[in-house]
């Protein structure tokens, strides 16, 4: 299945749907209308009048006693949305987030985080051993990729293009030396190149914020 | 008199060879196929007795939670004593103080150690020596009627407010914030998530444990690790990342060897040293990072077990036959469904801990016979097929444990009644569980349309003699049945004593085997 038929699955044009409706949440500035007591999926816990199924906002009264704390994120590194891993990627490799080296990516796109809200998938923004497993094993298509390796041909003698490309900032010589030692574990030219490529898009300056 | 001292059979083995024979036997003696009396005797002849009681503790164990929303009443299921016998002078209906039971006195079952069935649950009849309950439990706190997504017997000393060493519950889960499901602290961890860390303890290479989110809804249930390393569920949201999670064939290692995931590992953990500092993580968050790095490490080269998750015809109809399916805003999984997965993945040894998320709609007011009966079957017919399927597996159902929640509290016998009122379940089964009700709920008085409720919890005998009051005053307190469930579990004791709230709290051992 092509990139452009997963983009064109009714899933898919939902997540960009809630993508849209979120973002335009996000905007509707201060005189927008109070949603505090409206989370739509509930229509629960009202007390009211038997068995309650669907969603019914305007029953659901306000929680007295919910607390909703703020978490400042300091104790687990987050990912980066999975759309936004995507559009990074497609810029490092020089080409489109609809290309087909990244169709083992958009299989596994769950797994990796990526969310449905149409079909009860929330976002799940974790760097989990599984989903570094699942993104190394879905970036290898990527790396191996001729349109990938030829925007990127040169970095087994210096990686300082595809770090700067992916990090968009100059590396640091702890990075440079980290890339330097897993070369050195490699015999051959191909195995450097996958190292080298794969050690920079799994890192966290690279995957999470 | 004493036993004559014997040397140990292993010791008549070449000390080169010993190794090698000591690893082969620990891999065929730990089989499920294997009985645990045969086991036993075998490590004894071999190892010594004083061996053959470490190798007990060090064997796996397998676990099952069932995590059922909203409110789950099992007043079809389970009768509770007081009830069952004062049935025929009950009024019964689905709304206000009457009763909500559907079936006459007369098809009431007696059967034994505090059980009264019902034609919904006599299937049980069976495996009852294996199954232990009570309802009689610290009751949920939620701010709307008692919902919350913890429980307090999950994880018990959770409060509302940050204390110290307690730590947000909700975080590993994704989409939490909708109404009823509560934020909570604590240091006491889930009880999957306990499990799936102590048994990567004891095999490394074991698949993560999975919670399949199959709530209907964003209503959730909250497994939290409480910093133990690698303890955390794999969050599972669809039928289809369940399948992805577990293929059915084994792909292309994604890193070839040992040596070059190590290499890779290693450059990650170089090249991640100054993402910490650069956006202003504290040391908890590295430490974190690099423990999952290392777990990663071992998954890229590693070949998985396989399991092969979908259903045959054959499976289909004895999984299915007989369950509801669910109902709800989005439907996800049926129960039987992960049911079935859940036993294929633990039959295969490929996890451990399996969490399965189920709800049913969210009742109130009323209690009407379809609602009951569905709660029923949804509850029961799963059960004893989880339990006849392990049990077909010798030696497998000695060291499995299934628990059941009412995960957000279990309502009065009353048909307009919520989950921070009367009952909280908790129902344990497996080998070593003994089988019992314990505890009681009776009749305290007629108001005219229905009854009012007096309920007892059982003393240390199990015998139904502490009447509790409404609220959660001399309730069994949800260490206890914490306790007896990892006691269940064979988690060590000094693995528990880590967690302040329950390191103190004892079993309660009138539930147990073990």
């Amino acid at each position: 299945m092509t990139v452009a038929k997963i983009l064109r699955r009714p899933p898919f044009t939902l997540v960009l749907l809630a993508i849209t409706t979120t973002l335009a949440g996000c905007y509707t500035g201060l005189g927008a209308p109070d949603r505090s007591n409206a989370d739509g999926a509930g229509g629960d816990d009202n007390g009211g009048d038997g068995q309650d199924d669907g969603p019914a906002p305007s029953r659901t009264p306000a929680d007295p006693g919910e607390i909703h704390p703020f978490e400042v994120p300091g104790s687990e590194v987050e990912l980066l949305p999975f759309h936004v891993r995507i559009n990074n990627l497609a810029t490092v490799a020089g080409v489109s987030p609809d290309h087909p080296m990244f169709t083992d990516l958009y299989i596994r796109r769950y797994q990796l985080g990526d969310h449905d809200y149409a079909n009860g998938i929330a976002p799940d923004l974790r760097w989990t051993p599984e989903r570094m497993e699942t993104w190394v094993r879905g970036l290898k298509s990527v790396c191996d990729d001729p349109a990938f390796q030829s925007r990127n041909s040169g970095i087994v003698a210096d990686p300082t293009e595809l770090v700067r490309a992916a990090f968009a900032r100059e590396p640091t010589d702890e990075e440079l030396s980290a890339l330097q030692e897993v070369i050195a574990g490699q015999v051959d030219p191909a195995g450097q190149y996958r190292m080298v490529c794969l050690t920079v898009l799994t890192s966290l300056e690279f995957v999470a914020r | 008199m004493t036993r004559p001292s014997r040397t140990p059979r292993i010791h008549a083995i070449d000390p080169v060879r010993r190794r090698a024979f000591m690893k082969f036997a620990a891999t065929v003696l730990a089989a499920p196929a294997i009985p645990a009396a045969l086991r036993f005797a075998v490590n004894e002849q071999l190892f010594g007795e004083a061996k053959a009681f470490a190798e007990e503790a060090n064997l796996p164990t397998y676990f099952i939670e069932m995590d059922l929303r909203d409110q789950w009443d099992f007043g079809h299921v389970f009768v509770p004593p007081g009830i069952a016998t004062s049935m025929s002078n009950l009024t019964r209906g689905g709304t206000g103080d009457a009763l909500p039971f559907y079936f006459t006195a007369d098809q009431i079952i007696t059967a034994g150690n505090g059980f009264y069935l019902t034609p919904d649950s006599q299937v049980l009849m069976p495996h009852l020596g294996n199954i232990a309950v009570v309802e009689i439990n610290e009751l949920c706190t939620g701010a709307i009627h008692g919902h919350e997504a913890v429980n307090p017997m999950r994880s018990p000393g959770k409060t509302r407010t940050q204390g110290p060493g307690k730590e947000a519950t909700w975080l590993g889960e994704p989409g939490f914030g909708e109404q009823g499901n509560d934020y909570w602290y604590s240091s006491t961890p889930t009880p999957a998530c306990l499990h799936n860390y102590w048994q990567k303890q004891l095999t490394p290479e074991l698949a993560n444990g999975i919670t399949m989110k199959f709530i209907s809804r964003f209503h959730t249930i909250c497994h939290y690790g409480a910093g133990l390393p690698n303890s955390e569920l794999t969050r599972i949201q669809s039928v289809d990342m369940l399948m992805q999670t577990f293929p059915p064939t084994v792909e292309e290692l994604t890193i070839p060897t040992p040596e070059e995931a190590a290499a890779f590992a290693k450059a990650l953990k170089r090249a991640d040293t100054g993402f910490f500092k650069r956006h202003g993580y504290n040391e908890d968050a590295r430490t974190t990072h690099e423990a999952r790095l290392g777990e990663a490490q071992g998954k890229w080269y590693h070949e998985p077990k396989i399991v092969s998750l979908p259903f045959t015809p054959e499976e289909v109809e004895y999984w299915q036959d007989g369950v509801p399916d669910q109902v709800g805003d989005v439907i996800k999984a049926n129960i039987w469904e992960q049911s079935a997965w859940a036993f294929k993945l633990l039959a295969g040894d490929v996890t451990r801990s399996v969490a399965l998320e189920f709800d049913y709609l969210d009742v109130h007011d009323t209690r009407m016979e379809d609602v009951i009966r569905t709660m029923a079957a949804q509850s029961v017919i799963p059960l004893v097929r989880l339990i006849e399927s392990i049990k077909a597996i010798p030696g497998m159902w000695d060291r499995t444990v299934i628990v059941v929640y009412s995960a957000d509290g279990g309502r009065t016998p009353s048909a307009n009644s919520y989950g921070n009122q009367g009952k909280n379940s908790f129902i344990l089964a497996g080998g070593g569980v003994r089988g019992g009700y314990f505890g009681d709920v009776r009749v305290a008085g007629n108001t005219g349309s229905g009854h009012s409720w007096s309920y007892w919890a059982p003393d240390e005998a199990g015998d139904p003699t502490i009447e509790v009051s409404g609220d959660n005053s001399r309730r069994l307190s949800g260490a206890r049945t914490w306790r007896t469930l990892m006691k269940a579990l064979r988690i060590p004791d000094d693995v528990i004593s880590a967690f302040p709230d329950v390191a103190g709290a004892a079993p309660l051992s009138f539930m147990l085997n073990v």
